[in-house]
């Protein structure tokens, strides 16, 4: 899976947000707000990838944290973005 | 697209969103830039972008030109009329920063400071150009025309 459209992140106002630019900026005219994790996750996305390669990116990151958590993150926000549809089908 | 805003704001603390017109040229441009808006907090000051809903019920974005004790005087960038009797009552939030294309400029950049000042010292001359010369040109390009 990978981000539908060219997406940019910036940290605004104290808070991560999304934000499609160019073209995609017709597509999507919303943004996203998203804490640390979820933003690292976003970036690994502008990639092909899968949840388990996420989690294991996560995992590089965050050593301390177990898999679980890391997986419960990667799936609840992975579940945001196909309900935002911003997500590339399988 | 900034219809939405005032609706966002009930829940979030920022708003990013479109928006439509030429007022705000040459900063904002329609279709290409985004605007971030943010909840007001407080009395806003000189130069600040409020985004307000005029007596009309429209959604304007125009800067602060004045801080009067009982409101504000604003107007549009590209705009030569001012807007009078906004009052912190009118305000939906503020100008916190804006993609102009895909890149994010804060108000408190110092490029965007200078822009701020361009537009406020040039204003006499484009006012003078824009209601006065511009027509008079146009008018004597017409009789040159019709002759």
């Amino acid at each position: 899976m990978k981000l539908k459209y060219n997406f940019v992140t910036n940290f605004v106002a104290g808070k991560t947000v999304a934000v499609a630019v160019g073209e995609s900026a017709e597509k999507f005219s919303g943004f996203m707000k998203m804490n640390t994790t979820a933003a690292k996750i976003f970036e690994f996305l502008k990639e092909e990838t899968s949840k388990e390669e996420l989690v294991l990116k996560l995992k590089e990151i965050y050593p301390d944290e177990t898999e679980a958590t890391l997986k419960e993150s990667v799936d609840s926000f992975v579940a945001e973005l196909q309900k935002a549809g911003v997500l590339c089908d399988d | 697209m900034i219809n939405n805003i005032e609706e966002v704001l009930k829940t979030e603390d920022i708003a990013i969103s479109g928006f439509e017109g030429t007022s705000m040229l040459p900063m904002l441009r329609q279709g290409k830039d985004r605007v971030v808006i943010a909840k007001c907090g407080g009395k806003l000051k000189l130069h600040d972008v409020p985004l307000y809903k005029s007596s009309d019920n429209k959604y304007v974005l125009h800067r602060i030109i004045k801080v009067k004790p009982d409101g504000y005087l604003i107007r549009g960038d590209h705009l030569y009329n001012n807007e009078y009797n906004v009052t912190d009552n009118d305000i939906i939030g503020v100008l916190k920063a804006f993609y102009r294309g895909d890149k994010l400029i804060d108000c408190t950049n110092k490029g965007y400071r200078l822009y701020i000042w361009y537009i406020r010292l040039s204003y006499p001359l484009r006012y003078l150009w824009s209601e006065f010369v511009k027509p008079k040109l146009w008018s004597l390009k017409q009789k040159i025309r019709g002759k």
